[in-house]
């Protein structure tokens, strides 16, 4: 039987190669760590983890919104990062009108954005993170709204997370402002007519977050729906919707009192759905509409003749 | 004739549009929507009337519609006076009637401004123009009764030993019929272990669409002084647990808050110190003096979540004044990589805070290969030098006849 025998050259070159093997599977293999002491070894390498955002929460605050007035909306969720709540350094928010969706300009109208929102109570691997947002009155009501928080830990990782506004809408806010102007008439002679001008009409301004129409009816001073004019002394009131007397009224400047809408003890819509709530991004005032009036005198009419007009409006559609 | 006509006329001239200063009002929510009332039913909603005007109003609210019967007001006072640039808010009760059939229901509540009965009217004549404003009710009416609740919020006090300690509940009902929340509160020690001691409430009755706030006051009697937690649950499966102390008569003044625990840095390697700090502040009515930050170490298990500790820590004691907040410290060294939980509270003049935590980032020390790649690389070269060296008899290259001996072998 014929022994191999191993030169010394091979021995060696296994050599190399065994030294080589051992180099290689410590650069790809994991590094194995140990940690803990008095009690069974753990095994395992710290990696960084990303952050979580939980369930997103968003009101506004109680009693908005009022008339004209701004109010603070607000998101909050809790972040949950593996890591430590220190590792999570920074999360914003976009507040938003669930339809028109997250990405976008904040207009006031239909989005808003916080780009340093409050973090807050940390503890252990969750921390707070608090996002309120300044609204104007007009933002869209009467609809959803929906709140995105956006989280960043140390080493640059983002989560986010969504969710509606509690009561699932923004309240609908139904509101205006009522100006309306002196006039000289100068003389009247009865059995005669005024002109619908522009020295004798109200404006309604929308101060609201919806649309809205404007009703109009005819009350006496106690808010009971009348059919006339009281005029003292007596001896007869001026009748309200009749074909020669009375009070009406007209979207348009210039025309005769016989073209006009007539005023009665009965609630009766201006016009359709004509008042938006939105404005533009430069501060104003929402959609305001000029009404003109204009009186018919009768025969038979002597004194000081009064009546209240109210203007009542209500929600229109949503844009 | 003639003289009757001017007359008529110069009277007329005092027939004008007076001016009002603008005048503004508005209401919130626009719309009120119930969907699944039931016959006998109740339901309300509040509405907030409100101006940024610069006069007084009074208001008149009524109902209108098909459905003004079932809807009350609260105030119920006929006219409400809404100061100017305020709010207020006016309760709309609807209150089904036992006859009512399914189906679909509208109504409006009419909020008119009359004229203010202290605006001066000499002379005033013609029309005057007043804001008002018109809320939309929506009722559905079906024959299928909901019974539902929400505790939306819970929180307790401490208290004294042999006081009963008080939990405040806000509860909601969101179904449509009247219901008794049923909770049961239980007293567990520190360590989170039930000791025995319980009770059950369903003294509450809610309407349907109402929230209502309420206290339940809980015996001590027999309880050591120290830290607890109560489990408070309900019949519909709500849990929440809340941390409470019971503390020495007389020492109730005595009141000190940990918020947050942290670390000054949250990534290092093993041997590198970290400094643990902690807010506290004095919110009671006497002069703390003493207050040191302790607390323990845990590593965490990545697989299990799992927590082991390891050790503790305790830091130097400090004196917090009235109304201060001030932060402690301690230090803690790690000696292996790791995930380590710092678990921290505040001893002071005899109590205990809470415990809040943060966590601890160890990492590897990163190998130096630099060693490594010089012995290899010396060893290659040597390896090299070799093989191309010629052979003893000086025509052979070494690893030629190496390779030749391996083939002869072969």
């Amino acid at each position: 039987m014929k022994h191999i025998k191993l030169p010394i050259d091979v021995v060696f070159g296994i050599f190399v190669l065994l030294t080589l093997s051992v180099f290689m599977a410590s650069v790809i293999l994991p590094v194995s760590t140990q940690a803990g002491v008095g009690g069974a070894a753990m095994n395992f390498s710290v990696i960084n983890t990303a952050p979580t955002v939980g369930t997103v929460t968003c009101d506004h605050t109680v009693g908005s919104p009022s008339e004209a007035t701004n109010f603070v909306a607000w998101c909050y969720a809790v972040i949950t990062d593996l890591n430590g709540y220190q590792d999570v350094v920074a999360c914003n928010g976009t507040f938003f009108r669930t339809s028109s969706g997250k990405a976008g300009t904040a207009d006031d109208n239909i989005r808003y954005s916080n780009a340093s929102c409050q973090l807050i109570g940390g503890s252990s691997n969750t921390v707070n993170c608090n996002c309120s947002f300044g609204m104007k009155y007009f933002a869209d009501g009467g609809v959803s709204w929906t709140g995105n928080i956006s989280t960043r830990d140390g080493t640059a990782v983002v989560a986010h997370n969504e969710g509606v506004i509690a009561g699932a809408t923004l309240d609908a806010l139904i509101s205006i402002d009522l100006t309306s102007n002196k006039s000289q008439w100068g003389t009247l002679v009865v059995g005669t007519n005024t002109t619908f001008n522009t020295g004798n009409f109200t404006v309604v301004n929308n101060t609201g977050n919806v649309n809205v129409t404007i009703k109009v009816q005819a009350v006496d001073q106690l808010g009971q729906a009348c059919d006339y004019m009281i005029c003292i002394p007596s001896p007869a009131n001026l009748t309200l919707g009749g074909t020669e007397s009375g009070i009406r009224y007209s979207l348009a400047v210039g025309g005769a009192w016989s073209t006009g809408t007539v005023l009665t003890s009965s609630l009766v819509e201006i016009a359709g759905d004509w008042m938006d709530n939105r404005q533009a991004a430069t501060p104003g005032k929402g959609e305001n509409r000029s009404t003109y009036w204009a009186i018919g005198v009768p025969l038979g009419v002597n004194g000081t003749c009064t009546v209240i007009v109210n203007n009542f409006a209500l929600g229109g559609s949503i844009n | 004739m003639k003289n009757n006509k001017t007359l008529a006329v110069i009277s007329l001239l005092g027939l004008l549009l007076m001016a009002t200063n603008a005048s503004a009002i508005g209401v919130s929510p626009g719309v009120i929507s119930f969907n699944k009332l039931v016959r006998g039913g109740y339901a309300e909603k509040a509405l907030t009337v409100s101006t940024a005007g610069g006069d007084d109003l009074t208001l008149k609210v009524e109902a209108g519609g098909a459905v003004k019967d079932w809807i009350s007001f609260e105030p119920t006072d006929a006219q409400v006076i809404l100061p100017k640039k305020s709010a207020k808010s006016i309760l709309v009760k609807i209150n089904i009637p036992n006859t009512a059939r399914n189906g679909q229901y509208e109504g409006e509540v009419i909020i008119s401004t009359l004229v203010s009965q202290s605006s001066d009217t000499s002379g005033v004549s013609g029309a005057r123009f007043m804001p008002g404003l018109i809320v939309r009710i929506e009722l559905t009416v079906t024959g299928e009764e909901v019974s539902g609740y929400d505790i939306k919020s819970v929180s307790v006090k401490d208290t004294e030993q042999n006081y009963p300690v008080e939990f405040n509940i806000n509860v909601e009902n969101t179904g449509n019929v009247v219901i008794t929340p049923k909770l049961h509160i239980a007293i567990l020690n520190s360590e989170r272990k039930e000791i025995g001691k319980s009770i059950d409430y369903s003294e509450i009755a809610i309407l349907p669409t109402t929230s209502k706030q309420f206290t339940i006051k809980m015996p001590t009697k027999g309880m050591d002084t120290g830290a607890y937690y109560s489990k408070v649950t309900s019949d519909l499966g709500h849990e929440q647990t809340l941390f409470f102390q019971i503390l020495a008569p007389g020492t109730l003044a005595l009141r000190g808050s940990l918020e947050q625990v942290l670390l000054n840095k949250i990534w290092v390697k093993p041997a590198e110190t970290v400094k643990v700090e902690a807010t506290f502040s004095n919110d009671g009515e006497l002069f703390i003096d003493t207050a040191k930050l302790k607390g323990e170490i845990y590593v965490i298990d990545p697989t299990y979540g799992t927590k082991e500790m390891i050790g503790v820590f305790e830091g130097d004691s400090m004196t917090v004044p009235l109304g201060e907040k001030v932060t402690l410290s301690a230090y803690f060294t790690p000696s292996k990589p790791g995930r380590y939980s710092i678990e921290g509270y505040v001893m002071y003049s005899g109590k205990r805070t809470d415990v809040k935590s943060t966590v601890l980032n160890v990492l590897e020390e990163p190998v130096n290969y630099t060693l490594y790649y010089l012995l290899i690389g010396v060893v290659v070269i040597l390896v090299v030098f070799y093989l191309t060296r010629m052979t003893e008899d000086g025509r052979t290259r070494r690893f030629k006849k190496i390779w030749g001996d391996y083939l002869s072998i072969k």
